[in-house]
């Protein structure tokens, strides 16, 4: 394949003039944070910053060595895995019916994306006031009409469900723009010509859509599993809190609770850079491998 | 008149109106709290009312949200200088504020700019809470609280009890009765960690801590494993029979359990006077917490809730306006009514004594019991605060292992030793975090 590229040695000037704006940009927000999180994962300071002391790897080989941070880890995959799974496969439900719909596309689409403008934390809030045991109106009815002992409070595995369908219904509607974008992206003449060949609806999904769909549901797995590693600690914040007994103390939950309530910076420094490390690993690992079995169109 | 005198008279008469203008522009104090739901209007009352009495200053409140959140913006703030000048602060934080060199102890403040206090007519079970080990009061008490027994007298009449109930041994036994008459949750409590370990060891003049309680220095440990496994295990056996109901971490569902009819009973924060009296459609007492039967005669309680504290890195002339602020704030009229709207506690015997003389714990006894359980017994040495480090780390680690009580997972002294092996990692921490400053004054 050949590399389209443009030079502009002409222009060096004129270049680095226009990149400046989006690279100090860069530099504040993203580098400078993320260069503070390293030096402050070194240190162990009191909450207001007056007193630091340096402690080379200890805050690194506190967490690594708790039992608590252990099961944190197994909590974190188990939340990841069916959160990303969740929000794909009902993102995906969702923008293959839209796709056949013929009337009153628009509208169902727009109702889809909505949830997306939730804040984490209201989307906390909200699916708190239905799943509450105590006051819940969802909780009442799986406890009356349906028989279930619904418990968050006290049964980890219900906990872990609540947080798991709030993360995966924010996430939904992202999915769904995604897919259904990739769904029009697919030529109809392709999907007709196989419908004459006699390929039923599965058999036109497995062996055309699918293939085809494979970039974007690439893509969004990268980006869900991001999602449910870092952006998901004010929905456990607003629902469980990470309880019962650790059931839902998701790492970042650990670093937002370490770091942003109880002003323990070092700590939560530590964390946040090992999580990065792992979320950087698991990125490559996609790229490497997973990526291969995505086909792209010329 | 020539030119020059006209515009000499000119300039004269703009700056005349300049120093008008610079003279009556108040100078903004800016107030940091935690967003309570009503209480925020009732401060507000107090806070708007201080602002029309005088022209000099005008105190700006500010809700936060919760008081962790409240704590973080002022830290955060304060880290890049632009820190208010009062914020609310739970008394769980006291130490680390006191060791953090950016508070202006109110001691101090009231004694700079000429208010005249008489610390001794504070009650002295809440000002004490807030002083140093020197003794120098480092914030102002003001919505201070202790947790009391609520209860749902239309749901005791119906179970055929006629009093609340004094001991612990006792609130099982109405409990059993109470879930014989239908209640789904007889007893519940908010604040866990507030209600069954800090208070519960409190009121039996038991040490939650060693240097008593973190008073008397930064290598505190905790101790609280030798003395309120017992009650932790009598609970843990309700749990298994459903006469108590599990309502969460801190205090989220306790109210809301009680006032919807479905908790018969619950411990909790005597400061959610004003939504009980608004909400509950049933007839409501209140009493003090239990005590265990046969024990010695029970202490006061500890208390909670928050305190105003006065940051440093301000100007001289906002000092003086914050000192007239806080002496207004502790005026009976002012604590009184504060009191009444809130059900905090009056933090003074005169605002006290004047609720008192004019009839409104005939009408309203429920909000008498705080103050009747302050005041009873002697605080000794031990039973003076509890002044710990990191609090949000540790009583989350508590909350954790309760649920491991309550969820059958471990007996009360497994999860209460590993409980206390934790927080004393914590406390540790927060030594290490803080060595170098100091000493608290």
């Amino acid at each position: 394949m050949k590399i389209k590229r443009v030079h502009f040695d002409r222009f060096t000037g004129t270049a680095v003039l226009l990149l400046v704006p989006q690279l100090a940009v860069l530099a504040i927000f993203v580098l400078l944070p993320a260069v503070e999180a390293l030096v402050q994962a070194f240190l162990i300071s009191d909450p207001f910053g007056q007193r630091s002391h340096f402690v080379w790897f200890e805050n690194f080989t506190t967490v690594l060595t708790s039992p608590q941070y252990h099961n944190s880890i197994l909590r974190t995959l188990i939340f990841t895995v069916s959160t990303t799974t969740l929000s794909m496969v009902a993102g995906l439900i969702f923008a293959l019916l839209v796709d056949h719909m013929r009337r009153g596309k628009a509208a169902y689409r727009m109702l889809v994306i909505w949830p997306y403008a939730v804040a984490p934390v209201v989307a906390g809030a909200l699916w708190l006031f239905l799943f509450d045991p105590i006051y819940g109106t969802l909780a009442f009815m799986l406890n009356h009409g349906w028989g279930v002992k619904w418990n968050p409070l006290l049964n980890g595995t219900h906990a872990m469900a609540l947080i798991v369908i709030a993360a995966a219904w924010k996430q939904v509607s992202y999915n769904f723009v995604f897919f259904l974008a990739g769904l029009q992206g697919i030529p109809k003449s392709l999907i007709e010509a196989s419908a004459i060949d006699g390929a039923g609806p599965v058999r036109r999904f497995a062996t055309i859509i699918w293939p085809l769909l494979s970039p974007v549901t690439f893509f969004l797995l990268v980006l869900n599993i991001v999602y449910a590693f870092f952006d998901t600690f004010g929905i456990v914040h607003s629902l469980t809190r990470g309880g019962p007994t650790g059931a839902t103390d998701i790492l970042v939950y650990k670093v937002f609770a370490d770091g942003f309530l109880a002003h323990d910076l070092g700590s939560s420094s530590a964390q946040s850079v090992i999580l990065m490390m792992a979320v950087v690993a698991l990125t490559v690992f996609q790229f490497r491998y997973v990526e291969r079995r995505v086909t792209y169109a010329s | 008149m020539n030119v020059k005198s006209i515009a000499r008279a000119f300039i004269g008469l703009v700056s005349v109106i300049a120093s008008a203008f610079a003279a009556a522009a108040p100078i903004d104090l800016q107030f940091w709290h935690p967003a309570l739901g009503s209480v925020d209007a009732a401060l507000k009352k107090h806070v708007d009312a201080f602002n029309a009495s005088q022209s000099e200053y005008r105190v700006v409140p500010t809700a936060h949200g919760t008081y962790d959140e409240t704590f973080n913006a002022m830290i955060a703030a304060y880290r890049s200088g632009k820190q208010p000048h009062l914020v609310t602060a739970i008394g769980q934080e006291t130490l680390t504020l006191q060791l953090s060199g950016a508070v202006y102890p109110v001691q101090d403040l009231m004694v700079d700019f000429g208010q005249k206090v008489d610390w001794s007519r504070y009650i002295q079970p809440i000002v004490s809470y807030y002083k140093s080990k020197e003794g120098k009061l480092m914030s102002l008490p003001f919505s201070a609280s202790t947790p009391i027994l609520w209860y749902n007298k239309d749901a005791f009449s119906k179970a055929g009890l006629t009093r609340p109930p004094e001991t612990w041994d006792e609130v099982g036994d109405y409990a059993t009765k109470l879930r014989a008459a239908g209640y789904p949750c007889a007893y519940g409590s908010g604040w866990q960690q507030w209600v069954h370990v800090d208070n519960y060891a409190f009121m039996q003049d038991l040490p939650v801590a060693t240097q008593r309680n973190g008073m008397d220095g930064l290598n505190a440990e905790f101790v609280y494993n030798r003395s309120i496994v017992k009650h932790i295990a009598q609970i843990q056996s309700w749990v298994k029979d459903g006469r108590y109901e599990y309502l969460g971490r801190q205090s989220s569902s306790a109210i809301p359990a009680f006032i919807s009819g479905r908790c018969a009973m619950v411990t909790t924060s005597s400061a959610n006077f004003g939504s009980v009296s608004r909400d509950a459609k049933f007839a409501y007492g209140a009493a003090m917490m239990p005590i265990e039967a046969g024990g010695k005669a029970a202490g006061p309680s500890l208390i909670g809730g928050g305190s105003i504290w006065v940051l440093k890195g301000h100007k001289p002339a906002d000092y003086k306006g914050l000192a007239a602020f806080l002496a207004y704030l502790s005026s009976p009229d002012v604590q009184a009514t504060w009191h009444k709207d809130t059900g905090y506690l009056p933090s003074t015997q005169d605002a006290y004594d004047k609720v008192k003389l004019s009839g409104y714990y005939n009408e309203f006894p429920a909000q008498e019991i705080a103050i009747k359980q302050l005041l009873r017994g002697t605080a000794t040495k031990e039973s003076v605060a509890v002044r710990l480090g990191s609090p949000i780390q540790y009583v989350a680690v508590i909350e954790e292992e309760l649920e491991f009580v309550w969820s059958n997972k471990k007996t009360a002294q497994e999860a209460m030793d590993e409980s206390v092996k934790r927080g004393n990692e914590i406390l540790r921490r927060f030594q290490r975090q803080n060595a170098g400053a100091g000493s608290a004054k």
